[in-house]
């Protein structure tokens, strides 16, 4: 099933009638009521915000093959807000990460010098 | 600048000599950094080890990264639906289409006004009230993409960059996987007709660069020695917040040229003040619900008190209030002939209903709505279905979305709306009092929290409100200059003959 969600354009012609129910979870869903691969129990990452309302993002009720994502980066270290948009595709029920292209590292003289150096590199 | 050049290289290369200003000011910035930042980088090689991955040396020079013709060949033989940039430098050429939908990512400014970088820096060196991010499908042209969805946030008043990036970064970490969702729940054509309609470029340059050395004096000097001469001088001043009462006026909705003219001030008892008033009628009487908070323990509790004739307030006292609980925005409304209340308690990380069991001053909770920090909850009936708007608050409510979800019964299950985001626009995206019906239409206040937090607030007519869509339209802006020598308002409510607005006033620390 795919779902009909008006465009800003539609909205100020629709009547104000009530359509069909968006099959979306429901506050109290538990792993049970959804699919095993992705629980929406609450959870906390370290030092990252909840996800208790990002959370509402990560499911999707369309009969769709998932999206097929690549990423690019520019290594395994990433901030945090790069590392929270991963897992929020990682943890969705409609989206799977099949590449990560990583930029080639280029080799950089170890740093050397000191406290003016580091302040003016301090970028 | 990349680290790790050495000292010669700085003093010897002219170009990077005149960003050193801007390096010095980053270097202290990081001291200015709080806690949790979003860019605070870490190993995400266990995230990711799972993932099929290859190494691609991009060519180009400076700034532009094109990717050579095999790269491109493995990564359209994985036949993605989306790319996301995370890394390299400005993307030209075939890995623009090397996926279905394009290459997603983020820019860090409100591409109408600011293109370039570095990101959420000249906003505060031009003093902007918005600081925004858009996700943007990417074209050859910087900065100048198909912008698939936009969040603003207010400019912070700091001189720190890094304060500055803390809510727009966390506020808009989750417009990947929306505007995922959205893809795979409604398709392409959909994301594409949702997407921002292109607006003129608005920005003072054509491209935003690293400060030179002299613009960063040009900025920095003049307020630093204001702030050193101010400084002996420095007094604590505080925004204090007020209650207002009006009387037999009519209704702000009803004139919509009307300043408020005859609102009353209350003084809250010293060590305190009062905001966000909800207003009721019960066995004939007016009662006003509004927060008391303690500076001391900056805790809030919900006091009540019965309105005078003489728009004064009779006796306040606590009527919610719980240890170590802020409660604040008592959103009180009655289901029938019950009297109930929606508190604003983030700190618990869930939305509860109260139930008035003894009125005024006895409430018990009878139901959680929802799990997760929200502010400003507002909820109304209308066409036999419960509605509810809230604002998240995570990390704080300065990175706030407004939410609508609708349920059957008033307990829920409450349902997340598919028009959701309702508003990701600081200058709208938090209740300013109860959603209410004139007779004619359901009118939503909110509140414009730029260029200061409960600013003011605006009158919205909600032109329609079902299971698949929502839309809304601003009829008054309400700013706080009309009321005089109030710096800030962000709550109305009213019933017939009685209406009741907060405002802030500037305070002397030994005033309050």
């Amino acid at each position: 099933m795919t779902e009909k969600i008006l465009t800003r354009r539609e909205i100020p012609a629709l009547q104000k009638t009530n359509v069909p129910v968006f099959a979306g979870f429901e506050l109290g869903a538990t792993a049970s009521t959804t699919s095993e691969k992705h629980s929406f129990e609450m959870q906390t990452f370290a030092e990252r915000p909840a996800i208790t309302a990002r959370a509402w993002w990560r499911y999707s009720g369309a009969d769709r093959p998932p999206l097929r994502i690549g990423l690019l980066l520019d290594g395994p270290e990433l901030s945090n807000v790069s590392a929270a948009a991963i897992e929020d595709i990682q943890a969705s029920n409609f989206a799977t990460i099949e590449l990560a292209v990583y930029r080639k590292s280029v080799v950089t003289p170890h740093p050397r010098g000191g406290r003016f150096r580091r302040v003016t590199n301090a970028h | 600048m990349a680290a790790g050049l050495d000292v010669s290289r700085t003093l010897t290369d002219a170009k990077l000599r005149s960003h050193t200003l801007y390096n010095l000011y980053l270097h202290f910035d990081r001291r200015l950094k709080p806690k949790n930042h979003p860019l605070d980088r870490e190993e995400c090689g266990n995230l990711l080890a799972s993932i099929e991955n290859f190494e691609v040396e991009p060519m180009g020079k400076k700034f532009v990264h094109r990717f050579p013709p095999e790269a491109i060949d493995r990564i359209r033989a994985k036949e993605l639906d989306v790319l996301v940039r995370f890394g390299f430098n400005i993307l030209k050429g075939d890995i623009l289409t090397a996926a279905r939908y394009g290459v997603w990512s983020f820019h860090h400014g409100d591409n109408d006004f600011y293109r370039g970088g570095p990101p959420h820096f000249w906003e505060l060196w031009e003093q902007a009230q918005l600081s925004g991010v858009i996700l943007q499908m990417l074209t050859e042209e910087l900065d100048a993409g198909l912008v698939l969805c936009k969040s603003l946030f207010p400019t912070q008043a700091t001189l720190s960059v890094s304060v500055n990036r803390f809510a727009p970064y966390w506020g808009a970490s989750d417009l990947i996987i929306r505007k995922l969702n959205e893809l795979h729940r409604c398709g392409w054509e959909h994301v594409r007709q949702n997407a921002v309609p292109p607006a003129p470029y608005r920005g003072k340059c054509k491209i935003y660069r690293t400060p030179t050395n002299a613009q960063m004096a040009r900025w920095l000097v003049p307020v630093l020695l204001k702030k050193a001469v101010q400084r002996p001088f420095r007094r604590e001043i505080i925004s204090h917040w007020r209650i207002g009462i009006r009387r037999n006026g009519k209704p702000l909705f009803e004139e919509l040229n009307s300043n408020l003219e005859g609102v009353r001030w209350l003084e809250s008892p010293k060590g305190h003040f009062w905001a966000d008033p909800f207003v009721v009628e019960h066995d004939g009487k007016v009662w006003a619900f509004f927060e008391d908070q303690c500076y001391a323990t900056r805790k809030g509790l919900i006091a009540c008190a019965e309105i005078a004739k003489g728009q004064t307030l009779i006796s306040p006292a606590p009527c919610l209030q719980a240890p170590g609980r802020h409660f604040s925005y008592p959103y009180v409304f009655r289901d029938g002939g019950e009297l109930l209340m929606i508190p604003e308690a983030r700190d618990s990380g869930t939305i509860e209903l109260y139930r008035c069991a003894d009125f005024p001053h006895k409430w018990e909770r009878c139901a959680l709505l929802l799990r997760g920090k929200y502010v400003d909850t507002s909820v109304w009936n209308d066409a036999g279905l419960w509605w509810m708007l809230t604002t998240s608050a995570d990390p704080d409510s300065r990175a706030g979305t407004l939410f609508l979800f609708f349920a059957e019964q008033l307990t829920g299950p409450w349902r997340f709306h598919p028009a959701n985001p309702i508003s990701t626009d600081v200058r709208n995206n938090r209740g300013a009092g109860r959603v209410f019906f004139d007779g004619k239409r359901w009118i939503r206040p909110s509140q414009n929290s730029s260029p200061v937090y409960g600013h003011s607030f605006t009158l919205n007519e909600i032109g329609m409100v079902s299971t698949t869509g929502y839309a809304e339209q601003a009829i008054r802006e309400f700013d706080p200059e009309v009321l005089g020598g109030i710096r800030a308002t962000h709550t109305y409510n009213w019933v017939p003959g009685v209406e009741l607005i907060d405002g802030v006033v500037a305070r002397r620390g030994d005033e309050i």
